[in-house]
C-alpha cells in the first residue's frame, strides 16, 4: 500500500513540518528546529538543488558578478543588496562568477531570517 | 508574501508619534500573538489529578527493536526442543533449538544466545508481554501500537515513544539529537507504514527522529554535504554570519521568530562542528572494539547496497549493520544521546519476518543480535553508564507454530501448516503469537538477574502468571525517567497522555 501523503514526506520535507495526513493541526510550528536546521544544513535534497541551479544561473550570466547578485537578491528578497551586502556577496561568488560561489550564495540566501520568515 | 513587507514599510512611513507603528505594535504584541499562533500547537497539559514526582532511575533509553516478530519459544523463553526429522507432527513442535543455561540459575536462554547468556545477571526478563488484540495481524499496525502506545488510525498522528520522551525531558547535551533512530531504511515495503508512526506526530517535527539507516555512514549525516569540503563548508558558515550582519532585517520582523531561526542554524553548526558529531564516525572506534560488535568489520564496510557489495550475502550485511549499530549507539550515550532506537530493519518477510524456514533464518538472525547486546551492555557498564542508561528488547509480537493472534481470540491464519512436516521450510515458528512475548531490560534501575511472568510449557505457550501489558511496559519505561503515565498534552483542546488515557500502570517489582 502506498499513501501519497507519506510517499512525498522526504527527509526535507518532514524537517521542514510537513504534517502527517492524519494530522488534525492546522498550524505549523512558528519556531526554527535543530534538526532541520540540519537538514537544511547538510541535507541531501536542497543541496542537489542548489548544486543545480548554480550551474544554470553561471552558465547565463557568468561575467557580470554584481549584476548576478543583483539578479539573485531581486529574486529571493524582492530587494536590491545594500552595498555591505554587495560587496560581501560578490566576494564569496567571485569574479567571473563560480558555480560553487553562486552555490553557497544561494544556500545563504535562503538561510537568512529575511528569506525563511518574510517571504 | 510581498505585501507583509510592503505593509511593513507602509506602517514604517506613515508612522506618526501619536500612533503605534505596525512594529511597534508587532514588539508589544508579539507575546500575545505567539500564543495565539501557537493555538493549535501541543501544550503540556494540566491535569486534573495532580500528577506525581517520580525520581528518576534512568537518564536515557536504548530501544533494540526485533522487527518482525519474535518467536520467545526459540530465544529468550525456550520451551521442549525437538530436532527436525521428516515426518515430524508440528503440533508435538514448541522450540526448534536447544535451550541453553545462563549465568543465572534456573534461567534459560535459546542456543544461538550465548553471549547474552552471559549478560543475563545485569537483565530484567518479562516474558509475558501482551501484545494487544488488532484483528488480522498486520505488523506495521502492531508496530505503530507498540510505539505510540496508540492503535492506528488515530484523527492526529500519535507520537513515537522517542518523541514523547524527546519533547518532556529535551536533549541530555544540546549539541545531541534527542531521539536517533539508527538502521530503518524507508523506501522499502511497508516504508510508508514505518514512517506513520516514525514521528513526533502532533508534537512537532522538532522532537522527531534524526535518522541514521546506516550506521557505517552516520558520520556523513553530521557532516557538510556530499562534494563539499570541510573549508568550503566553515567559509560558508562565515559568510552566512556576514552576510547575516550586512542584512537590513534586523529592523524588521519578529524577533522571537528569527531568534529562533538563529539558534537552530547555531545548533546545527553546533552539531556539525562539535566533539559530538566525532561520536558519529565509526572509523574512530578502534578495530579490535569494531570487531568486537562485528566480527567481519573491515575498515570502510559500507552496506548501503548489501545484495551487490556481499556478493548477494544479503544476511551478512544485515548482521553488520545491526552490530554497528549498537557500536553507535554506545559512542552516542557517551556524548549525551536521550533516546536511541536500534532495529534489525522491518523488511516484509525478512529478518524476524518468518514465514519459512523459520529454524535456519533464526540461526542469523541470533548471530546478528547475540554478540553486539552483549557487548554493548558490557560496554556501558565498563564505562559507568549502564545504571542511567535503560535498554530495551522487545519485539511487536512472538511467533508459534500453529497459534496465530491469541488462542481464545484466533484470527485468520497467513500461514499454511501441513500435517506433516517433510520440509525443512516448515520447521519454524512462522504464525503471529500475541498471547506472550519476552522483553529484555538492562540497567536504568531495573533489578538484574530476575525474571518476571510464566509462560505455559506446552502449547499454547502463553501467559499465566503476571502478564505485562504494552501501556504498563510504556508506563516502567516512562517511571524510570521520572514521567508520570499520566502526564500528557493537549492537542486542540483534546488531552493525549504518554499511556493511552494516562492509564498505563509502571511494574513496580522491575525495579530496583
Amino acid at each position: 500500500m502506498q499513501r501519497a501523503a507519506l510517499v512525498a514526506a522526504d527527509p526535507l520535507m518532514v524537517a521542514l513540518g510537513r504534517p502527517n495526513r492524519e494530522q488534525i493541526v492546522t498550524v505549523r510550528q512558528s519556531t526554527a528546529t535543530t534538526l532541520q536546521a540540519l537538514e537544511l544544513t547538510n541535507g541531501n535534497t536542497l543541496a542537489a538543488l542548489f548544486k543545480d541551479g548554480a550551474g544554470r544561473i553561471v552558465t547565463a550570466q557568468p561575467d557580470n558578478t554584481a549584476a548576478l547578485v543583483e539578479t539573485l537578491y531581486q529574486q529571493t528578497l524582492s530587494r536590491k543588496p545594500t552595498a555591505a551586502e554587495l560587496t560581501v556577496a560578490s566576494r564569496l561568488v567571485g569574479s567571473p562568477a563560480k558555480a560553487e560561489g553562486v552555490e553557497d550564495l544561494l544556500w545563504a540566501l535562503t538561510m537568512l531570517p529575511e528569506f525563511q520568515l518574510i517571504y | 508574501m510581498n505585501l507583509n513587507r510592503l505593509l511593513l514599510q507602509d506602517a514604517f512611513r506613515r508612522s506618526q508619534p501619536d500612533r503605534w507603528s505596525r512594529r511597534d505594535f508587532l514588539k508589544t504584541a508579539s507575546a500575545a500573538t505567539l500564543a495565539a499562533l501557537a493555538a493549535g500547537a501541543p501544550r503540556s497539559l494540566l491535569a486534573a489529578e495532580p500528577t506525581e514526582t517520580i525520581k528518576p532511575t534512568a537518564d536515557r533509553v536504548i530501544v533494540l527493536w526485533m522487527a518482525g516478530g519474535m518467536a520467545h519459544t526459540e530465544t529468550f523463553d525456550p520451551k521442549r526442543y525437538t530436532p527436525y526429522a521428516a515426518g515430524l507432527n508440528p503440533n508435538e513442535v514448541l522450540s526448534t533449538f536447544p535451550s541453553i543455561p545462563t549465568n543465572v540459575d534456573g534461567v534459560q536462554f535459546s542456543a544461538g544466545l550465548e553471549q547474552m547468556a552471559q549478560v543475563m545477571d545485569r537483565a530484567t526478563l518479562i516474558r509475558t508481554m501482551q501484545s494487544a488484540d488488532l484483528g488480522f495481524i498486520l505488523h506495521s499496525r502492531h508496530q505503530f501500537n507498540w510505539h505510540t502506545g496508540y492503535v492506528p488510525p488515530q484523527t492526529v498522528a500519535a507520537p513515537h515513544l522517542g518523541a514523547w520522551i524527546s519533547k518532556t525531558l529535551g536533549p541530555l547535551d544540546p549539541a545531541v539529537p534527542a531521539f536517533i533512530n539508527i538502521g530503518q531504511r524507508f523506501d522499502l515495503g511497508e516504508g510508508e507504514e514505518l514512517k506513520a508512526f516514525t514521528t513526533a506526530g502532533f508534537l512537532g517535527s522538532e522532537y522527531g527522529p534524526f535518522n541514521v539507516p546506516f550506521p557505517e555512514l552516520a558520520a556523513s549525516a553530521v557532516r557538510p554535504p556530499a562534494g563539499m569540503s570541510p573549508g568550503r563548508f566553515a567559509d560558508r558558515d562565515k559568510f552566512y554570519r556576514e552576510l547575516l550582519a550586512a542584512s537590513p532585517i534586523g529592523r524588521e520582523g519578529s524577533g522571537y521568530q528569527q531568534e529562533s531561526l538563529l539558534r537552530s542554524m547555531d545548533n546545527a553548526h553546533r552539531l556539525l562542528s562539535s566533539p559530538a558529531s566525532k561520536a558519529f564516525d565509526l572509523a574512530l572506534e578502534p578495530l579490535d572494539r569494531v570487531r568486537k560488535y562485528y566480527p567481519a568489520y573491515e575498515p570502510g564496510m559500507r552496506f548501503d547496497t548489501p545484495r551487490d557489495r556481499f556478493g548477494g550475502k544479503y544476511e551478512e550485511g544485515m548482521v553488520g549493520r545491526f552490530g554497528l549499530g549498537c557500536l553507535l549507539a554506545r559512542r552516542l550515550c557517551e556524548v549525551g544521546a536521550r533516546f536511541i532506537e536500534i532495529t534489525t530493519e522491518y523488511i516484509p518477510f525478512l529478518n524476524w519476518d518468518t514465514h519459512e524456514n523459520g529454524h535456519s533464518r533464526l540461526v542469523g538472525m541470533k548471530q546478528m543480535i547475540d554478540a553486539p547486546i552483549a557487548q554493548l551492555v558490557r560496554d556501558l557498564e565498563e564505562r559507568g553508564l549502564l545504571d542511567r542508561t535503560l535498554i530495551v528488547l522487545a519485539s511487536e509480537f512472538s511467533r508459534d507454530m500453529m497459534v496465530e493472534g491469541k488462542p481464545e481470540k484466533g484470527v485468520k491464519n497467513q500461514v499454511e501448516v501441513p500435517e506433516v512436516i517433510n520440509d525443512p521450510k516448515h520447521y519454524g515458528m512462522h504464525r503471529h503469537f500475541t498471547a506472550a512475548g519476552s522483553v529484555l531490560l538492562f540497567g536504568g534501575g531495573m533489578k538484574r538477574g530476575h525474571v518476571h511472568g510464566i509462560t505455559a510449557d506446552e502449547r499454547p505457550c502463553r501467559t499465566l502468571k503476571d502478564p505485562v501489558t504494552i501501556p504498563d511496559l510504556h508506563a516502567t519505561i516512562y517511571r524510570a525517567l521520572g514521567i508520570p503515565a499520566n502526564h500528557g498534552y493537549d492537542v486542540e483542546k483534546r488531552p493525549f497522555y504518554v499511556t493511552v488515557d494516562g492509564k498505563g500502570k509502571a511494574v513496580r517489582e522491575l525495579f530496583l
